[in-house]
């Protein structure tokens, strides 16, 4: 059977909207959880503060993303921040046990991200261990504070 | 007294009218669907969608550039210019994407529209199409109608990628920006459901709100040659003010709870 040129353009036109939504779905919101579900496993930490860190945060190991913030609860018993770090499979027994993650802030205004420092143990995290050693995240604005309150401290001696 | 007096009567007016419209919508959608509909209804998706794309693409390339410039020289004051990718995207994902193809859909393809359907009227083809036994409303205005649904959510797909690859280009191509920073921003802000999903569920509400009312003042124009030219000026006008009044109230819905 032949088409006519009204249905080709048609369907030319719907072919290339269904293009431009998987475009948009994978490469402009990074759409991957269809095959990341299974992909990974999950490692948790106890942090005192974290800041701004959101789900969906970056977890790397000097500079190079090795996973993502999966979810934030808070701790009841502690009021810390229970943060599950999902990392990327092909990262699996590579972190050392005594490794210890910080949160940090990219620049001054920019997104809060995990920064996860090697310890020195040959043994690796196992999935669903925990980081036991963490940093907060800095707040700027209490720093400032802190600077402020010690220099009014110091006036008066001089 | 004769002030009251009128605020009734526009009041009542406009209740009847929205009422008339109202009823109007629900005949054409209530239509059973024919395997010759589907003829119509293809020929329709090409003149309402297939034709308006060229101003769709147009517009979208410009606009994407435009926010890559005007972004960059705002951002790059605070050392922030990495995060181009991700104004870019969140800007035209949740409104101007929806906002701006609508508009450009109610001046492209509502305007003909309404001029097709009032021309009809006024050449007194819909009353002999009625002598015929064919109902208009089955016939002329529900093709119309679905097709309209149906194509302006897709322009806006198209323009939303247009325009992000033509802020890509300005930004990468142009003024320097790292690729690989500018794509990484876009996927850690743009959520699929909450701003991909949340911006294509924006643009069938204007869908639905610009293609009625283009439809509906087509129908109900007076039928001179006059009467056409009011009912297209109403159509745009309406369809644009409808736009941006139906994009607060949805981005208020769906955005305000967001960072």
């Amino acid at each position: 059977m032949r088409y006519g040129a009204l249905e080709i353009t048609v369907g030319l036109f719907i072919v290339v909207a269904i293009v431009a939504f998987s475009a948009l779905a994978f490469q402009v919101s990074g759409l991957t959880t269809f095959y990341e579900r299974d992909n990974g496993y999950q490692v948790s930490a106890y942090f005192e503060e974290i800041g701004g860190l959101k789900t969906r945060s970056r977890v790397t190991i000097a500079g190079v993303q090795i996973g993502r913030v999966h979810q934030i609860e808070l701790d009841a018993t502690s009021f810390s921040a229970q943060v599950e770090l999902q990392i990327f499979s092909q990262y699996k027994d590579m972190i050392p046990i005594d490794s210890s993650a910080s949160i940090v802030t990219a620049g001054l205004i920019g997104d809060n991200y995990i920064v996860i420092e090697p310890g020195a143990e040959s043994d690796a995290i196992q999935p669903g261990g925990v980081i036991e050693e963490t940093h907060s995240a800095i707040i700027l604005e209490r720093l400032i504070g802190q600077l402020i309150f010690n220099q009014n401290n110091e006036t008066p001696k001089q | 007294m004769d002030f009251l007096g009128q605020i009734g009567r526009s009041i009542l007016q406009f209740l009847t009218a929205l009422g008339q419209a109202s009823l109007f919508l629900l005949l054409a959608l209530l239509t059973k669907p024919r395997l010759k509909s589907f003829r119509l209804l293809l020929k329709q998706f090409y003149v309402v969608g297939v034709l308006s794309l060229p101003i769709i693409v147009f517009a979208g390339f410009f606009v994407g550039m435009v926010l890559g410039l005007q972004g960059y020289t705002v951002l790059v004051k605070f050392g922030a210019e990495s995060a181009l990718g991700q104004l870019i995207a969140l800007s035209l994902v949740r409104e101007l994407g929806p906002v701006l193809g609508g508009l450009l859909f109610a001046g492209r393809a509502c305007s003909a529209l309404t001029a097709e359907i009032a021309l009809l009227k006024t050449t007194e083809q819909l009353d002999s199409l009625r002598l015929l036994g064919v109902d208009p409303i089955h016939r002329v205005i529900a093709p119309r109608l679905w097709a309209g649904f149906f194509c302006l959510p897709l322009l806006v797909i198209i323009f939303n990628m247009v325009a992000i690859y033509g802020g890509y280009w300005v930004s990468v191509d142009w003024l320097g920006i790292d690729s690989g920073s500018f794509w990484a921003s876009m996927h850690h802000s743009v959520d699929f459901r909450e701003d991909i999903i949340n911006g294509i569920i924006k643009s069938m509400v204007f869908a639905i709100a610009v293609t009625w009312v283009a439809v509906y003042q087509g129908y109900v124009a007076v039928p001179t040659s006059e009467g056409i030219g009011y009912a297209t000026t109403r159509t745009v006008v309406y369809a644009s003010l409808m736009i941006l009044a139906l994009d607060f109230i949805l981005t208020a819905v769906m955005f305000t709870g967001l960072k």
